[in-house]
């Protein structure tokens, strides 16, 4: 196998990544680049718990290839928030609604809900549902998830309090 | 993770060169989401030394009407589908069926034509475009060729695809508008799983309520993907009445027996499948 050399923009910070062909977004993010808030669940694409932002659209990043990411902007969890580690709208939600239990799903969740907000920003209890359809919480917080998510969106309504999702 | 080289295509041309120069070397790759299981599970055929990306192929991507009809690239994801309005104008069922692969996720990477080549027996789209008559325009260095998609699959997993070729357009004739069509997936939960059955039809009748054209494919049931024409043959140019699409609904149960035998599905499908045609007439047909 040749490496190969990879240029990202993770969370609005250009990064160059020199890896085997054979290794995923989803590694180059948490093994190169120590983001390890990006979780992996399954490894096959129905778990959601790998969720990431990818050119403004959300993406399972056990299913990217390294290479494929050439170029790409990318937005982890830990990009969602503001500079000083300030937490966005979601995660003071989810926080607030008690929708993390044992937390594995949560930033893959998030980032779905974060998509979703940034489409719809006043989204029903179905639309909330069909956006989070491909996230799976083995815990069962779904109820507490979709109160968080509207929640969220109360709360970006505000003054100043667009999210951050477009992060370039 | 199987071992192999990656190389992003600049051009289609370059791919193209590539895969002439390669064959069966390469496997090409653009969403990506059922090579990456593959690759997980050491499933790529051991010949396999490069990954060949088409994914950052812009002109690819098309999704348009050209000479009134439905061109759709061979690297365009089933998102840009599901919502593009002009295959909700122009595409009947399609949209459904793009819109029932998998999540969101996976929808925003995986396309039309790779759940077409992959040839899975549960391709969400397969159905529709089976009864669309969609054409696929396969590209090589040495020109191209179109194959109507209801002779692209030539047995289980096998299509008449060459190794130094290319899907690089599904092309689709709108119906016309007195054509109604109808898809319908059963799963095990309302998203992500896989498609149990997946069927579509697509139906025209006169005014005088004469059947004068009706199309099925049911996924997951047949060997092969393929229509149902003994079922279709029952139903043209008959002016049908329920008895008539429960029998026509009855004989799709005993087709795919034909073809695929008893299995140890039988005892959910046959029913399931005999259930679903009937209601699915019932939709698309007035009686």
């Amino acid at each position: 196998m040749v490496p190969i050399t990879v240029s990202l923009k993770v969370n609005g910070v250009e990064r160059q990544v020199q890896t085997a062909p054979n290794r995923r977004l989803l590694d180059v993010l948490r093994d190169d680049l120590g983001l390890m808030g990006t979780k992996e669940g399954c490894g096959i694409g129905e778990c959601g718990a790998c969720t990431v932002l990818m050119n403004g659209r959300k993406v399972n990043s056990c299913m990217v290839l390294a290479g494929q990411a050439e170029g790409a902007l990318v937005v982890t969890i830990e990009g969602l928030g503001g500079p000083d580690e300030r937490l966005h709208p979601l995660q003071r939600a989810f926080i607030e609604a008690g929708a993390v239990q044992c937390g594995f799903c949560t930033p893959g969740m998030i980032m779905s809900a974060a998509d979703l907000l940034e489409k719809n920003p006043a989204p029903s209890d179905e639309e909330i549902k069909s956006a989070v359809a491909g996230n799976i919480c083995r815990c069962g917080a779904y109820a507490q998830i979709i109160d968080a998510v509207k929640l969220a969106a109360g709360l970006m309504k505000g003054p100043g309090q667009g999210s951050k999702t477009a992060a370039s | 993770m199987q071992d192999f080289d990656f190389y992003r295509a600049k051009t289609v041309e370059e791919a193209l060169e590539i895969l002439n120069q390669e064959q069966e070397k390469v496997k090409l790759i653009a969403g990506g989401t059922d090579v990456l299981i593959a690759l997980r599970g050491n499933e790529l055929p051991p010949q396999v030394r490069l990954l060949l990306d088409i994914s950052g192929l812009d002109a690819l991507k098309r999704i348009e009407l050209q000479d009134g009809r439905l061109h759709i690239g061979g690297a365009a994801a089933l998102a840009d589908i599901a919502s593009a309005p002009v295959v909700r104008e122009q595409g009947v069922m399609l949209h459904s069926a793009a819109a029932a692969v998998g999540s969101q996720q996976i929808r925003n990477r995986g396309t039309l034509a790779g759940n077409i080549v992959t040839a899975a027996q549960c391709a969400d789209t397969v159905p529709a475009l089976m009864v669309l008559e969609a054409d696929l325009l396969l590209k090589s260095v040495s020109g191209s060729r179109t194959v109507r998609i209801t002779d692209f699959f030539t047995g289980p997993k096998q299509t008449a695809i060459s190794p130094a070729e290319l899907l690089s357009e599904i092309i689709i004739n709108p119906p016309k508008l007195e054509y109604r069509g109808v898809f319908e997936k059963l799963m095990r939960r309302e998203a992500v799983a896989k498609s149990r059955l997946g069927l579509a039809v697509l139906a025209r009748q006169s005014k005088e309520g004469v059947i004068e054209d009706l199309r099925l494919s049911i996924g997951s049931s047949l060997p092969t993907h393929g229509r149902f024409p003994t079922v279709e043959q029952m139903l043209r140019g008959q002016r049908p009445d329920g008895a008539l699409l429960q029998a026509a609904a009855v004989e799709a149960g005993e087709y795919m027996l034909r073809k695929g035998g008893r299995r140890w599905s039988t005892d959910y499908k046959l029913p399931v499948v005999q259930n679903l045609t009937e209601k699915c007439l019932r939709t698309v047909v007035e009686v």
